[in-house]
């Protein structure tokens, strides 16, 4: 807190033109640095300095030289080194509070991450709070693939969180290229979500259920019925709204899931297995 | 660009009518405005939580159905916390802190307009989703995926995301006027350690206002952007995770219950002293802790989410982290103990509303302890156990606190006192009203019964309990009418002296109501508590205090001439919420209209023309 | 601010005159007396700047919380173009030197480079982003969308705003330059540029966490599926 008739007008002068010039070329000089940290090269097959260095002794230099350059900017540009103490303190403890707010988000996500989080499981399992990618993208830490439930979710999201349906980046279907597969399509089913509105026990939700609906007739919100079949799942998957199941709402289902159409054959077979 | 001050040139000092009020920027003037404002919205959700008991008084009912009766628990408490306690507590900074500080104004004056109208416009953009027909239904925390589209189809969660975008661009600006204000405009000699507690909490208030808005600010943009415009922040079909939405508004929620309750313990700061007639004990401390409330208040805020299943390591620390922020509460309240201690009480209105508000307060705060136990907190969360403690802790917390103010404050506002009789009435009725109401609640919560559920059976056992706290219900809805009657009957009540108290308080040097300038001459202060020290010096020389400072010619000092503008841009700010509920065109226009007001504002003269 | 000293108060009431933002309060003792001796404006500028830093926060940690958590392409390594973007980071670090510059030149009342050095911050600005809607419409055309995937909804979101603060500045730096042409900005207004440029400097630190963050760090992140890389 600043003490009452401090002036804002105190010794040290801020720089002159030349430091401004010589801090301007420090900055582009830092970003310099930092790109060149970073990228490959003509001729080079990888990026040799980043490399070299390894993680994370990479990210924690890039954090240092972006750190000076935010240093810098503050204390000259922003004239925190000359002016009142007042406005340092004022600016830095929003500052701190974000990237400490910030680094606490992170951790509790760190942790949650996984969906099990029995004391035992915390403890046994070395990468239980590590999920995150090694330095080329692969997993180090691989996360378990999460299975079908056979009893869904009931439909009160308000109070009782359920771990992220769709929670691991490992549990992607890599290749989808072979013959139409129920198993591969009953990951699909988990990995897009679909399990959030569509049971495989009968049961209604906020879609039709799986169970028996391929090859049934269905009858339309227009009045008229169609044959599940592989056209009718397609346009369903692709374009939700095109047709709308009587009694079911249109505009629920997102438009943005982003099935493949290589996929779709699998998740047909899934819904042909599901009699 | 000179033009638009030409087309509405500043208006003149001095004028009457509604439209002195529309173009002030007297700072007791939107004081008023903001206290008005609230305490209709106090009315409307006080309505709300009238059909909220009468839909549970008896088992199995349906008068409200579930829906409606989802959308009144929404809006009963959005309504309470941010158009009635929060706004009461901006009143009072408004009304008491300039006066408190020895300063003619806040450091900005137009900017508090705008905050004022701002928070208007917001809170009848909010309540315009009544008149469509689409209400919020998802709780005053709003969790997700429960407001995403496929489960909130309408458009109620826009309407409150929006509302509450609005709100906070509002309470941001008032944060940043009053931190400025507190810290650049205290009167020579009002040292920071010399400024009176209420001044200190509405200083740490409004800088958690400022630093905590901008979350909340962030997760209700997300919100509407997963609700408009196809991203999946708290959608788990694209990768999201609707547990970010409870960390984003509880990491804002926790400062924000702080926000609701450091005005009111400022204001039975004030209040105890006066009437014990004994400087407060220990007011170091009492700053102290306030600092520490609202530093650890941003190190707690997962423990409204023990039971999300953040793990045993997370769930611990916040437990420790919680339990110790007790801490300053209680050295705060034994501060008030022995303010109280040995001093000659005088048992007025004001007084009594200030006991009241620390018995409430413990009951609260005891209860809030256990559950910052997280193995206890399983048992009790979601329950009635919880709606019990929190009520404890605004109602008879906050709103004992802000009732206390007005009592307290109100013939500095007027120059007449509030009947006291009534005020005796009106605080018995509410104090019997409350815990009639709310202390069942702690048992139906034990008992299992879970909040929000609209009816519940009759084989539960929870039908007596139930009906009494809706009895209870009546009677502090009947208190709050004799309140409003005593607001109203107080024009025919006698004047009174402009230091009806013998107060410590240099606003109270000033005569009631006071002038538009508040000081006609900045006052030197003497020490903390500056107006006792005065008064006894006086006494001392042998001519004791009887008559405020003198009047003198208003003219003689220049005070910040009205201005059209803050309305005009707040208009304009509305309009943008209006249009991404409705028609884009809108919002374009609303833009247009906050363009054209910025400009106007930048370009005011600083004082009407002579004439 | 060591040059001037107190020009910067008496401005106001000798000239009546203002930019953007300004307010003005009571008398007090000897004229423009603050309890602190700072200037009211310059105070909310920077506690503003501190509750900035907590909106700004709230976005990175959402940025950095779904980081590789995206289910599905363009993934940042597919589409991030670092070599670009440090181009555009230059830019917004000229523009801050050129806002110096402009602030330098108004305690100098230099006019002639008051008007050069304001329309340089802005036209850098203005160039910062065209880079920014030219790599959004790559991007989009590439399939990263904001509802494609998590990596889109946090990248646009975050800078997004950051561009709007970017566009906000220009306004500003604009009305400065605008005004500047009626004389009105001099030794004794240098407070106006001062605050326009601390918003504008803080922008531009913002982007220093943006570039480390989403593109040095951020920029090599792959999809969870693709193995090896």
């Amino acid at each position: 807190m600043a003490t009452p008739h401090e002036t804002e007008h105190h010794g040290g002068g801020h720089p002159s033109l030349m430091q401004y010039i010589v801090i301007a070329i420090l900055l582009f000089a830092i970003t310099i640095v930092e790109f060149v940290i970073i990228m490959d090269f003509p001729g080079e097959a990888e990026k040799v300095i980043a490399d070299a260095l390894g993680e994370p002794s990479t990210t924690i230099l890039l954090f240092l030289l972006s750190g000076i350059k935010f240093a810098i900017v503050i204390l000259f540009y922003m004239h925190l080194k000359f002016d009142n103490k007042f406005f340092f303190w004022t600016f830095i403890a929003g500052m701190v509070l974000a990237v400490m707010v910030g680094l606490a988000l992170i951790g509790l996500f760190t942790a949650i991450k996984g969906g099990d989080l029995r004391a035992t499981d915390a403890f046994a399992d070395p990468c239980y709070f590590d999920h995150s990618l090694g330095a080329h993208g692969e997993n180090v830490c691989p996360t378990p693939v999460p299975q079908p439930t056979s009893t869904p979710h009931p439909v009160v999201p308000t109070i009782v969180y359920t771990a992220p349906v769709v929670a691991a980046p490992a549990a992607l279907v890599a290749d989808v290229s072979g013959p139409p597969d129920a198993g591969l399509g009953e990951q699909l089913y988990v990995q897009y979500g679909c399990n959030a509105c569509h049971t495989t026990d009968g049961t209604a939700l906020t879609g039709p259920t799986w169970q028996g609906l391929y090859g049934s007739q269905e009858e339309l919100s227009d009045g008229t019925s169609v044959t599940v079949d592989d056209d009718y799942i397609k346009e369903s998957i692709q374009d939700p709204n095109a047709k709308i199941t009587a009694g079911f709402t249109a505009g629920l289902m997102p438009t943005t899931l982003g099935v493949k159409d290589e996929e779709i054959p699998h998740i047909i077979e899934y819904m042909k297995s599901l009699q | 660009m000179a033009a638009i001050t030409e087309v509405l040139p500043r208006p003149t000092y001095g004028a009457t009518g509604l439209w002195s009020w529309i173009t002030t920027v007297d700072h007791k003037r939107i004081g008023v405005m903001y206290g008005a404002t609230a305490l209709v919205f106090m009315l409307l959700s006080g309505i709300e939580a009238g059909l909220i008991r009468m839909q549970l008084a008896t088992p199995d009912t349906d008068i409200l159905g579930p829906g409606r009766y989802n959308q009144m628990f929404t809006m009963h408490a959005t309504v309470m916390i941010f158009m009635v306690i929060m706004p009461m507590g901006v009143a009072f900074f408004n009304f008491v802190v300039p006066l408190a500080i020895g300063a003619r104004d806040v450091a900005f004056p137009r900017l508090n307009a705008l905050s004022y109208w701002i928070f208007l416009f917001g809170s009848i953009l909010m309540h315009f989703s009544f008149i469509v027909n689409q209400v919020p239904d998802a709780g005053w925390f709003s969790y997700a995926n429960l407001t995403e589209q496929p489960f909130s189809p309408n458009m109620g969660l826009d309407f409150w995301a929006i509302g509450l975008l609005i709100l906070g661009t509002s309470s941001v600006a008032g944060g940043l006027n009053f931190v400025v204000t507190i810290i650049n405009l205290r009167a020579p000699g009002m040292s920071l350690m010399r400024m009176p507690v209420f001044v200190w909490m509405t200083l740490l208030t409004s800088i958690l206002l400022i630093l905590a808005m901008p979350v909340i600010t962030v997760g209700l943009i997300e919100l509407v952007m997963d609700r408009n415009f196809g991203t999946h922040f708290f959608i788990p079909g694209g990768g999201g995770d609707p547990i970010l939405w409870q960390h984003l508004f509880w990491v804002f929620g926790h400062p924000e219950v702080y926000i609701l309750i450091l005005p009111p313990m400022g204001i039975v700061s004030e209040i105890l002293p006066t009437f014990s007639k004994k400087p407060l004990f220990g007011y170091p401390f009492v700053i102290f802790s306030g600092i520490v409330i609202a530093i650890m208040g941003w190190a707690v805020w997962s423990h409204h989410m023990f039971t999300v299943g953040l793990g045993p390591i997370a769930n611990s620390v916040f437990t420790i982290t919680t339990m110790l922020i007790a801490v300053p509460t209680g050295v705060k309240i034994f501060n008030w103990l022995a303010t109280m201690w040995k001093g000659s009480i005088e048992f007025t209105t004001a007084m009594l509303y200030a006991l009241g508000f620390i018995f409430l307060f413990i009951i609260g705060g005891l209860s809030g302890v256990s559950h910052a136990v997280s193995p206890s907190d399983f048992q009790q969360q979601d329950t009635y156990y919880i709606v019990a403690h929190l009520h404890y802790v605004l109602f008879g917390g906050s709103i004992m606190g802000i009732f206390a103010g007005i009592y307290y404050w109100w013939p500095k506002l007027t120059g007449r006192l509030l009947n006291e009789k009534l005020g005796k009435l009106n605080f018995w009725l509410i104090f019997i009203g409350m815990n009639v109401t709310f202390f069942p609640m702690h048992f139906v919560g034990m008992n299992g019964m879970p909040r929000r559920i609209y009816t519940y059976s009759s084989e539960f056992g929870w039908g007596d309990l139930n009906m009494l706290a809706s009895v209870g219900y009546l009677i502090l809805f009947v208190g709050f009418l004799v309140f409003l009657y005593n607001i109203i009957q107080n024009r025919n009540a006698r004047r009174v002296s402009h230091d009806p108290w013998d107060a410590p308080g240099v606003e109270w040097s000033i005569a009631s109501p006071p002038p538009a300038y508040n000081f006609a001459e900045l006052p030197r202060i003497k020490g903390r508590d500056h107006y006792w020290i005065v008064k006894d010096e006086a006494r001392e020389a042998g001519n004791p205090i009887t008559e405020p400072e003198p009047a003198v010619d208003p003219s003689t000092i220049h005070m910040p001439s009205p201005s059209y503008w803050p309305i005009i841009i707040a208009a304009g700010v509305g309009l943008i919420g209006g249009g991404l509920l409705s028609h884009y065109g809108v919002s374009f226009l609303g833009g247009l209209i906050a363009f054209i007001g910025v400009i106007g504002w930048a370009n005011e003269p600083p004082a009407a023309e002579e004439h | 601010m060591a040059h001037a000293p107190e020009t910067a108060h008496h401005s106001d009431a000798a000239h009546g005159a203002h930019g953007g933002g300004h307010d003005e309060h009571p008398e007090h003792i000897g004229h423009d007396y603050t309890t602190t001796g700072l200037n009211h404006r310059k105070m909310l500028m920077w506690v503003f700047l501190g509750s900035d830093c907590l909106f700004f926060g709230s976005l990175i940690a959402t940025y950095m919380v779904y980081r590789g958590q995206s289910l599905q392409g363009p993934y940042p390594i597919d589409i991030i173009d670092i070599p670009i973007t440090t181009i555009s980071t230059f830019v917004l670090l000229c523009s801050s030197f050129a806002m110096v510059r402009a602030l330098a030149a108004t305690n100098e009342n230099n006019q002639t480079g008051i008007k050069v050095w304001l329309l340089a911050t802005a036209i850098l600005g203005a160039i910062f982003i065209g880079f920014q809607v030219y790599e959004f419409n790559l991007f989009k055309n590439e399939g990263l969308t904001l509802g494609q995937n998590l990596f889109g909804a946090t990248f646009f979101t975050l800078t997004g705003f950051h561009g709007a603060h970017v566009t906000l500045g220009i306004i500003w730096l604009l009305a400065l330059f605008i005004i500047s042409f009626k004389g009105r900005l001099h030794p004794g207004t240098a407070l106006d540029v001062e605050i326009c440029g601390l918003y504008w400097h803080f922008v531009d630190i913002v982007w220093i966490v943006i570039f480390t963050l989403l593109y040095l760090v951020g920029g090599f992140d792959a999809g969870p599926a693709v193995p090896g890389h």
